[in-house]
């Protein structure tokens, strides 16, 4: 009797994430599409006058939202703590021109790549004598902490890898001799010239693939939004985005 | 739970505690040398040498740790185009942050002696300098000894703070495995556990401190 009753809840437990994990489009359709993001990231995502985390992101993801039917709120926080957030299910999705590396996939699943671009190494002007990545060693290397370039950063021997909380601080420390190179997406390197003249970008590294990040479990969701992707691709409407903010 | 991701990253992680621990060591250190003038200062009969000195005191601890280490680490070199290294700048943040609350105990415990005291040593016939130097600071320093390490415990969970301008204390070295793995709960488990016996460490170290000053 004992038994049968441990096997019933054993089962109704099983059921139970098994409805769960049918229900990730559903849910989102019923309850709105949470997307955890970093606005630390220009174009990708960053802050405008009012605070609000705009970018090539958001656009984007509004678009996916329309596709899917579901209300999309954006929630600004740590990049580390991005992933931890997705699994512990406070958010059901990551936009933050997250690279796609195979130590992540460990943990989560990526959508289709939407952006192919390479990194890039970014100095002061005055600088000379760094064009690729074996010229950093002995260097100090600003990257965010928990990214991709961190990764690249910490494999160049003899490099002194300084991870910051934003991207946004690793450009400022690079701009205040506090570092003395920063590796960062092409696009985002882009943007910080924009903001600190005294930069220039010194070389391109490998093309890397951007994505989106959901739980392994949603693999509904994943596949409804890769079909999104794909028509927003064939209809030019992820060029027009790109056009807007990656000129 | 993953008991040997905690296990695995310990020496990286007890790395950290110790720059943590040296950080916190010598911003004390600078921080009561700093803080004894502060308070002889915030004491002196001279008017303007005692506002200067509560401005000063006001305006640190008005103002957020974290604020003080932006000014330091970012401020300072687009002033004078040096660079200050990372671990430089939190220890003058710390040491200039701490300055203030040490001369304020300073200042509490000397004056926490009775006026009595010092009116007594003056007419047995004590200069001003001796009754300081002979009466006064003896009693005041036991008095002072429990708010002192309460401010080495405060300056040592506060180190964590340092994390944001890339300083690999106890709380980055966590983040740093937290953010490679996935898994924040061991890892700042881990890292509670190595600062609470980094605190116990001092509230025991200052309990033998007091038990032998106070026989006397």
């Amino acid at each position: 009797m004992r038994k049968g009753i441990v096997v019933m809840v054993l089962m109704g437990l099983l059921g139970a994430s098994g409805a769960l994990a049918q229900s990730c489009l559903a849910n989102v359709k019923a309850n709105g599409l949470t997307v955890g993001t970093s606005p630390d990231y220009p174009p990708f995502e960053s802050l405008d006058k009012n605070n609000k985390i705009i970018g090539f992101d958001v656009d984007l993801l509004n678009l996916i939202g329309a596709e899917l039917g579901a209300k999309v709120t954006f929630v600004g926080q740590s990049f580390d703590g991005l992933i931890p957030a997705l699994l512990t299910k406070k958010i059901d999705l990551i936009a933050a021109g997250l690279t796609i590396t195979e130590e992540r996939k460990k943990s989560v699943d990526f959508t289709r790549p939407y952006i192919s671009g390479p990194n890039v190494i970014i100095t002061r002007k005055e600088t000379t004598g760094i064009s690729k990545l074996e010229d950093l060693a002995g260097k100090k290397v600003a990257v965010q902490i928990g990214s991709a370039q961190e990764k690249i950063a910490s494999g160049v021997k003899g490099a002194e890898v300084k991870s910051y909380n934003l991207y946004t601080d690793a450009a400022l420390a690079l701009n205040t001799r506090q570092a003395d190179a920063l590796i960062v997406h092409r696009f985002v390197g882009r943007a910080f010239l924009k903001q600190y003249p005294d930069l220039k970008i010194v070389a391109e590294l490998n093309q890397v693939d951007t994505g989106l990040a959901l739980r392994k479990e949603c693999s509904d969701l994943r596949r409804a939004i890769d079909a999104a992707i794909e028509k927003l691709e064939k209809n030019g409407k992820m060029d027009e985005l790109a056009a807007k903010w990656f000129k | 739970m993953d008991f040997g991701l905690i296990r695995e990253s310990l020496p990286f992680l007890l790395q950290g505690a110790w720059v943590t621990l040296r950080i916190t060591a010598l911003s004390l250190v600078f921080g009561i040398l700093l803080g004894t003038l502060v308070a002889l200062a915030r004491m002196s009969p001279m008017r303007w040498l005692s506002g200067l000195t509560l401005g000063y005191i006001e305006l640190l601890r008005g103002t957020p740790l974290l604020v003080q280490i932006f000014l330091i680490f970012f401020g300072i070199p687009q002033l004078t185009q040096q660079q200050i290294n990372e671990f430089v700048a939190g220890v003058i943040a710390f040491s200039i942050n701490s300055s203030a609350y040490v001369a304020e105990i300073l200042r509490a415990g000397i004056q926490s002696i009775p006026k009595g005291q010092r009116e007594a040593a003056l007419s047995l016939g004590f200069s001003p300098t001796q009754t300081l130097r002979y009466i006064i600071l003896p009693q005041a320093f036991t008095r002072v000894i429990p708010p002192l390490v309460n401010e080495g415990i405060t300056l040592l969970k506060n180190s964590s703070l340092l994390s944001a301008i890339a300083v690999v204390e106890l709380t980055r070295a966590g983040q740093l495995i937290s953010a490679r793995t996935f898994k924040p709960f061991e890892m700042y488990l881990a890292v509670s556990l190595i600062y609470l016996v980094m605190t116990l460490a001092l509230s025991f170290v200052a309990r033998q401190l007091e038990r032998r000053w106070q026989v006397r």
